[in-house]
């Protein structure tokens, strides 16, 4: 199963000592966010799970939702998370709604060796920085997602003249362009962008030629 | 150990095969995510002592494999990077494998990227099985 963000969050969910747990770190317009909460109440451990979808709030208890917090046999926290992300990511793109759940499927060891699951909250993050994109630049097309070994995801967009490529990173996003001239010699320019993202959408103009961020080939 | 494979020097032109998982590699585009080069110590297999079938088939679940891909040792080393031969006995874990090498180094996400242009080819994985 994908990992949340925090140790000691497993499956069944089990009681736990903080009062917040686990946060999804996105922009501050973000257009989904998600955090557990944990709310002791007569003795026993509830967990409440918080969307917001654009600036309105709301906050439902996890068991309303349908979680299994006690073993009782309903969806766990981290599967129902995995199925709310993948209809998210249905909403961008079909095509990156199936990915999505390839990727969420993938067990610890996929590669054959140490590669982690890929991490609910980096999943968010992805799927909050596309949505913003999406939102400002309707025609931008989804990218190709896969895994990093470290739990990480990888954004790739290509043409046949550049490629744009960006990951999430522990403080930020790792941006990498390359321009592909006509010899095929390749052209690699490099960014590091905070955790707001704010430069996101230049990026994603360069890529389309409709701006000139970096040297054309 | 008296019965160990002493390692050997992989000249620049001798190419290393690497498993690309098919999480990681983009058919529309026949493009391989350059995290399949997201590791320290990157293991693959050296030309000399195996071959991509082989390569392949050392994977735990090889039908998982899509492409077996191919750089050339010297690419690896043109980019800061330096290739060992790291042979392993029947007592490592992966092994009895000769050919096994690593492309040691850091990886920055730019020479990550630059390691999968680097690639001189994919063969294709004819037992790769498509996940349900």
């Amino acid at each position: 199963m994908p990992t949340l963000a925090e140790p000691g969050l497993h499956e069944p969910c089990r009681p736990f000592s903080s009062s917040r747990l686990w946060n999804i770190c996105a922009p501050r317009d973000a257009w989904y966010s998600s955090s557990v909460f944990e709310e002791p109440r007569a003795g026993i451990t509830s967990l409440s799970w918080e969307f917001r979808h654009g600036w309105e709030g709301e906050r439902q208890p996890l068991q309303s939702l349908g979680v299994n917090t006690l073993g009782s046999g309903l969806p766990s926290l981290s599967e129902r998370l995995s199925g709310q992300l993948a209809t998210l990511a249905d909403h961008l793109s079909p095509e990156l709604g199936e990915k999505v759940r390839e990727i969420l499927s993938l067990e610890p060891g996929w590669d054959g060796e140490t590669a982690q699951s890929v991490r609910l909250n980096v999943v968010a993050n992805v799927l909050s920085l596309l949505a913003r994109l999406r939102r400002d630049r309707l025609e931008l097309v989804m990218p190709f997602v896969a895994p990093t070994f470290d739990g990480g995801l990888w954004l790739d967009w290509t043409s046949p003249r550049r490629t744009l490529e960006i990951e999430a990173e522990a403080c930020g996003w790792s941006v990498v362009g390359t321009t592909i001239g006509r010899d095929g010699t390749r052209g690699y320019f490099e960014a590091v962008e905070d955790a707001q993202a704010t430069r996101m959408t230049d990026f994603c103009d360069w890529f389309r030629g409709d701006l000139q961020l970096w040297p054309t080939a | 150990m008296a019965d160990s494979i002493a390692p050997e020097f992989i000249p620049d032109p001798d190419l290393l095969f690497c498993r690309v998982h098919w999480s990681q590699f983009n058919v529309k585009e026949n493009r391989i995510a350059r995290s399949v080069f997201g590791k320290v110590n990157q293991s693959v297999d050296w030309s000399k002592y195996a071959t991509r079938e082989e390569t392949l088939a050392r994977h735990r679940k090889p039908e998982e494999i899509r492409p077996v891909a191919s750089i050339a040792a010297g690419a690896c080393r043109d980019l800061n990077q330096t290739v060992v031969h790291v042979p392993l006995e029947s007592t490592d874990p992966g092994g009895p494998n000769r050919a096994h090498s690593e492309i040691r180094g850091e990886k920055s996400k730019l020479t990550q990227s630059r390691l999968r242009d680097a690639l001189t080819d994919v063969w294709p994985n004819p037992s790769f099985r498509p996940i349900p």
